[in-house]
């Protein structure tokens, strides 16, 4: 198991290699460059200027000298300084970092809690009035717009009841509320349809007749029996949905003016932010991964044959996130 | 009850026996599946009697109704779509159909338990097997979790497997195994009826063989009373004491296993020894019957076998009546009416 | 299942009906001809520093102790003059407010306050000599003596191009501490602008050991009124009262103890926000809440008239944007009223008097410049005698504004037969585009800084200029800039102004189309914030807000 993790984490470093690539290369693609960003803000400037700013951030070189020299630094735990702000990178990052943290994680917590039981009462009243229920509350949370729930979060309840704050994160746990509701809305949605489909599947099993031969209660049944068989596809959606949250949702973080790192990295990409852009966007992979391992690992615990292929890893080939999940189910 | 007054019925039921005996008693069970379009007509008026430390084969075709009518004393038919839709069903004196899912957990698994079918599907692949078997014992005897462990282990010895492994899961047995620990989950708190569901049919013959002795041993040790659902003669054979055939729904011919077997009466019974490549006793040769089981949802008016049978005249399409042939045999076939009726088995002196 | 299907889309339809009914936020119903009135406003048609509130506080009036002010399109993304992000608008309000200049800008826009400095003498515009003001402290305790405004100068210096500190301090030759509290700084060459230089909001005096001490934060530190408590870089910025403040004279009516200025991105957001009190003032509100926010007896709006033009740029080193009857046919053929109300309804102002291009409150503006009008047979006269035949013009542009404005231009030039594609970008892809002798982009419609110092004009006229989107090179016209730059008699300088823009115009490379209003919203008793024409020289030093 710990040979596996291990495993899982080396395997970081391809990804934010290629990731970083991707990145680098992107933002060379994009009109302007940090020389352009810090020229239109100078008054005037010369040629002999351009060339100097130019020459400084070593434009005047190929991409890839460039991206060598940002890797070099990043080996050694450098994210650098904004070219822009002056900033430390990492500190602008672990500024806002605990935000979306806080955020992502309220969002997973109250999908989780809404979502876990909905769609557990809908598989087991399918076609029934409360089945049709959650299909509309998920058919809505999944197809409105985020941006749209949340400005009718902020009109309903701070502007017509007055009773939450509108943003900001002036007022302890109340200003994480809506916010939290609002990213939460979509996870609570997809993880709703997610344990609703997947626990009609569970439902269907033969161990769970088995289960009720012998005498089960039924609350044991579904909370015992089922619930353990239908956890997997429930935290992958609920996994990737967190992923997604601590990638930051810039909508939501601009809705609610919540300083995250969602909108760190898209107002770097304005700013034409390469370093932030860079750093933010690495520390973010390194989440994402982080996170998809701890669904993987948790999948272990509640699935003994994973745990098993996990334990064979050293001997086998490393099998596909796909493979896991075909084999859970 | 008269049994000549039951339409549509064969009184599977013994005489002479006390009723202190009787574990189980099932009458007149009807139970249909209400779908949205048609109605599956699964089980259409069984009775079945089973005394303590009996043994009945019930013995059809796939989708004759076997299953429905475990899983009815079992009241355990999934509703919706399924309906009992008549019938009684009483086990150790006690009516199932009436009871409430508290006193229904009480004696499931207690008084009667059930070996499915597919050992391959029938456990739960992420809890691990001991702990299958403890949750049955703690479910009826006042025993903590450790000592319920400890059983689950005795239990596993109890089907040949080493109580070491009852730590291990499903996915790290092979399907006989699985098939012992399914047994091992029924047999926990002794029950006083067992419903086995072909429980070999998902194995390899040579484990069938060590299984079905396994069910024997244990029936034996216990005093259990087993229904033995199969659509296997051989089995029925090896472990039955008595036989109901089933067939749409309905048990066509009843008898003990030498009036099936020795004195068989009822086309359907006939074809399926015919049918039977490796029959006891048989030197028959190998004759499917022809056509499909009908529909459940269109069965025919009057025998359902009638579209069938070669023996079929106009008057089966009326309704049948149960005929005793002996004390111990019943029969459900209007073609008796006619006293120089006979089956060819008989005929070719079988 | 049919039924449920039914029942699902009746629900949904219900839903979607609530929730709109419950989204329309009280205003924004009304049809979009009475949007808003900005004539109605505080402010609207004023020109200059614009403070509110116009009516008079009660004798026992009570004052929060915290005001909230939200900031708009302007990320707060560092508290650092000295570093390229610091051009942001809103950032500037911060440093007003922090650390002080060593003169300051009077109302006027003209003449110059004391500041850090008593007083400055000079007599050729290129050697000052400052008087320091004794007994200033820095929020970190230091006093403020000559070796701060010298490190402060230099350090600008070494910091190098971009950075926003170093644009002011450029000229800056030498800079000597004469003794503790006199100063002297020689510039390179005369220039008459480094007056107006030294009242940036940028030219704050920061402290040296706090700098070195903390180099994300030390910034922070300086004189001024208010103490950055806290700061998240993009979101928000704390900041107390300085007790300690020297400025005792300050003019001031009331200083609120503690002001935070958030930056919130989304108008609706905003909006609410000043509804429900969450905020007392808040920058950009969107147009279409004003009637609410006028009608109702609890705010007041307030516009402020950018000084920057909105206009349409001409890359003159383009073959068909360089011919100058091209340029002539197009400016024939805007409708310059319709372009602005269509870009911002009421809150732009396509009024245009002259035809000059140059802010409206920026010294030496010469109104006598007629404006092009529009004729479209005039311009297609004109298109005919152009090289111009019916190829693609390109467009570039960014801003939501302007966006809306050139697809009006666009519509309004096929009406003579010019084809033209808007090029959509950002403001940092359109920067980047359009700069330093580009030869790619053709027409441009962006807003162009200026400030009400005439010398902020160079930017748009000299080659290499930061704003010169139209490869703009006449050396008449860079002699003249050059040469009003040392001008030191106000007369003189003047007429070579004037005559930059004569030449300007002449050559068409550059139109004003509109002028931007900006919709900021107070609550009642919200007041003491000074509204500048030039958006970064806002001062948010006096605001308060009457609770009772």
């Amino acid at each position: 198991m710990i040979r596996f993790i291990l495993k899982r984490i080396l395997l970081l470093i391809p990804v934010i290699i290629g990731v970083s690539f991707i990145v680098f290369a992107l933002l060379e693609a994009a009109p302007g460059d940090v020389a352009d960003a810090i020229i239109a803000r100078a008054g005037e400037v010369t040629a002999e200027d351009i060339e100097a700013i130019r020459a400084a951030h070593n434009l005047d070189r190929s991409m890839f000298y460039r991206y060598g020299v940002y890797m070099l630094n990043l080996i050694q735990g450098d994210l650098g300084i904004s070219d822009i702000t002056g900033l430390s990178v990492w500190n602008t990052f672990m500024q806002r970092l605990p935000n979306t943290l806080l955020l992502s994680f309220s969002a997973l917590i109250i999908g989780m809690a809404v979502a876990v039981p909905m769609g557990i009462i809908a598989a087991r009243n399918a076609g029934k009035l409360s089945d049709n229920f959650a299909s509309i509350f998920t058919l809505v949370g999944m197809s409105m717009p985020v941006f749209w729930i949340g400005l009718i979060l902020i009109q309903v309840f701070s502007g017509n009841l007055g009773i939450l704050p509108v943003a900001g994160f002036d007022h302890g746990w109340r200003s994480l509320i809506l916010p939290a509701i609002c990213s939460g809305l979509s996870l609570t949605a997809s993880t709703a349809r997610q344990t609703r489909s997947s626990m009609l599947e569970v439902l269907k099993s033969d161990y769970l007749r088995t289960a009720r031969a012998k005498g089960t209660s039924e609350d044991m049944v579904i909370r015992k029996h089922a619930l353990s068989n239908a956890w997997i596809p429930i935290i992958t959606a609920a996994g990737s949905s967190l992923c997604a949250q601590l990638a930051g949702s810039v909508v939501v973080e601009s809705v609610f003016a919540w300083p995250g790192i969602g909108r760190l990295a898209a107002e770097a990409v304005f700013a034409r932010d390469t370093t932030t852009v860079m750093g933010t966007i690495i520390l973010t992979t390194v989440l994402y991964v982080l996170v998809q391992l701890l669904v993987d690992v948790l999948y272990a615990f509640i699935d003994p044959r994973i745990k098993s292929q996990y334990m064979n890893t050293s001997k086998k080939k490393k099998k596909t996130g796909m493979e896991k999940e075909a084999a859970a189910a | 009850m008269d049994v000549n007054e039951t339409a549509c019925e064969v009184e599977a039921r013994p005489p002479n026996e006390t009723a202190d005996d009787v574990v189980l008693d099932v009458n007149d069970l009807v139970v249909h599946y209400v779908l949205e379009k048609e109605t599956v007509e699964a089980v259409n008026g069984v009775s079945l009697r089973l005394k303590k430390g009996e043994t009945l084969g019930l013995v059809g075709e796939t989708g004759a109704g076997k299953t429905s009518t475990a899983l009815s004393i079992l009241n355990l038919v999934q509703t919706p779509p399924g309906v009992i839709k008549n019938g009684s069903i009483s086990v150790c004196g006690q009516e199932v159909l009436t009871m409430t899912a508290k006193q229904l957990e009480k004696i499931r698994g207690k008084d009667v338990s059930m070996i499915f079918q597919d050992p391959m599907t029938s456990l739960n692949p992420v809890i691990s097997v001991g702990e299958q078997i403890a949750e049955s014992i703690r479910n009826h005897e006042t025993v903590n979790t450790a000592e319920a462990f400890e059983k689950a282990g005795d239990m596993l010895e109890l089907v040949g497997i080493p109580r070491a492994r009852a730590f291990e899961y499903p996915h790290q047995f092979s399907g006989g195994m699985k098939q012992r620990v399914v047994i091992a989950i029924a047999l926990a708190c002794n029950p006083k009826v067992l419903l086995a569901d072909e429980p070999t049919s998902a194995l390899d013959v040579t484990i069938q063989a060590q299984v079905l002795d396994l069910m024997h041993d244990l029936k034996e040790k216990m005093g259990t009373a087993l229904l033995m659902i199969t659509h296997d003669l051989g089995v029925v054979a090896k472990v039955c004491d008595r036989v109901a055939i089933m067939y749409a729904g309905r048990i066509v011919e009843y008898g003990t296993l030498t009036d099936i077997f020795n004195n068989t009466m009822h086309p359907y019974t006939e074809g399926l020894f015919n049918s039977l490549p490796d029959a006891k006793g048989r030197k028959g040769k190998l004759i499917p019957i022809p056509g499909l089981m009908p529909d459940p949802t269109k069965l025919p008016s009057g025998c359902a076998f009638q579209p069938r049978c070669r023996y079929a005249v106009e008057s089966c399409k009326d309704e049948q009546t149960v005929r005793e042939v002996s004390g111990t045999h019943t029969l459900l076939c209007s073609r008796y009416d006619d006293p120089g009726f006979s089956i060819d088995m008989k005929k070719s002196g079988g | 299942m049919k039924k449920n299907r039914k029942l699902i889309a009746l629900a949904l339809g219900m839903v979607m009906a609530l929730t709109l009914l419950a989204a329309c936020a009280p205003g924004t119903d009304g049809p979009p001809a009475d949007l808003a009135r900005p004539e109605d406003a505080i402010g609207a048609g004023e020109e200059g520093v614009i403070e509110i509130p116009t009516t008079d506080i009660a004798a026992d009036a009570q004052f929060a102790d915290h005001v909230t002010v939200i900031v708009d399109n302007n990320v707060l993304s560092v508290m650092n003059p000295f570093s390229p992000a610091a051009a942001g608008t809103s950032t500037n309000w911060v440093f007003t407010m922090v650390h002080d200049r060593l003169l300051n800008l009077d109302a006027d826009g003209a003449s110059f306050n004391p500041g850090l400095a008593l007083t400055y003498e000079t007599t050729d515009f290129q050697t000052f000599r400052l008087t320091l003001r004794e007994g200033v402290t820095f929020h970190n305790g230091d006093a403020f003596t000559a070796a701060d405004v010298v490190w402060t100068i230099t350090a600008a210096q070494e910091y190098g191009l971009g950075s926003s500190a170093f644009d002011q301090w450029r000229p800056v030759q030498t800079v000597t501490a004469i003794d503790d509290f006199t100063v002297e700084i020689v510039l390179e060459n005369v220039d008459v602008d480094f007056l107006f230089a030294m009242t940036r909001p940028m030219s704050g005096i920061l402290n040296e050991r706090a700098w070195r001490a903390h180099p994300d934060t030390g910034a922070h530190i300086g004189t001024g009124a208010f103490i950055i408590d806290e700061f998240i870089s993009g979101d928000l910025v704390r900041m107390s009262r300085n007790h300690n403040w020297w400025n005792t004279d300050h003019g001031y009516e009331h200083i609120t103890e503690n002001v935070t200025l958030r930056f919130v991105p989304e108008m609706p957001t905003r909006t609410v926000m000043v509804q429900t009190g969450e905020a007392q003032f808040s920058f950009g509100t969107p147009p279409g809440d004003m009637d609410w926010f006028m009608d109702s007896p609890d705010f007041q709006v307030v516009t402020t008239t950018s000084n920057d033009p909105q206009g349409l740029a001409f890359n003159l080193a383009n073959p068909i944007t360089g011919d100058y009857y091209f340029r002539r046919a197009v400016l024939h053929a805007l409708d310059r009223e319709a372009i602005g109300f269509g870009a911002a309804g009421p809150w732009a102002d396509g009024r245009m008097t002259d035809g000059t291009f140059w802010g409206y409150t920026t010294q030496f503006r010469n109104t006598n410049i007629p404006i092009i009008p529009r004729d479209l047979d005039l311009a297609r006269e004109y298109l005919e005698r152009s090289s111009y035949n019916g190829e693609p013009v390109t467009l570039t542009t960014a801003i939501m504004t302007n966006i809306m404005a050139s697809q009006i231009i666009q519509a309004q030039l096929l009406e003579i037969g010019i084809n033209i594609v808007l090029d959509e970008t950002d403001s940092a892809g359109l920067g980047a585009f359009t700069m330093y002798g580009g030869t790619e982009h053709q027409m441009v419609m962006f807003f162009y800084l200026m400030t009400p110092n005439a010398g902020s004009v160079r930017h748009s006229f000299v080659p290499g200029g930061g704003q010169n989107r139209a490869n703009f090179n006449n050396p008449e016209v860079t002699a003249l800039l050059d040469e009003a730059r040392v001008t030191v008699d106000l007369a003189q300088r003047e007429q070579l102004y004037l005559r930059v823009q004569e030449l300007v115009a002449e050559e068409l490379a550059y139109t004003s189309i509109f002028w931007r209003r900006f919709g900021n919203v107070a609550a009642n008793g919200f007041g003491g914030i000074r509204l500048n024409p030039d958006p970064a020289s806002h001062d948010l030093r006096g605001v308060f807000y009457v609770v009772g």
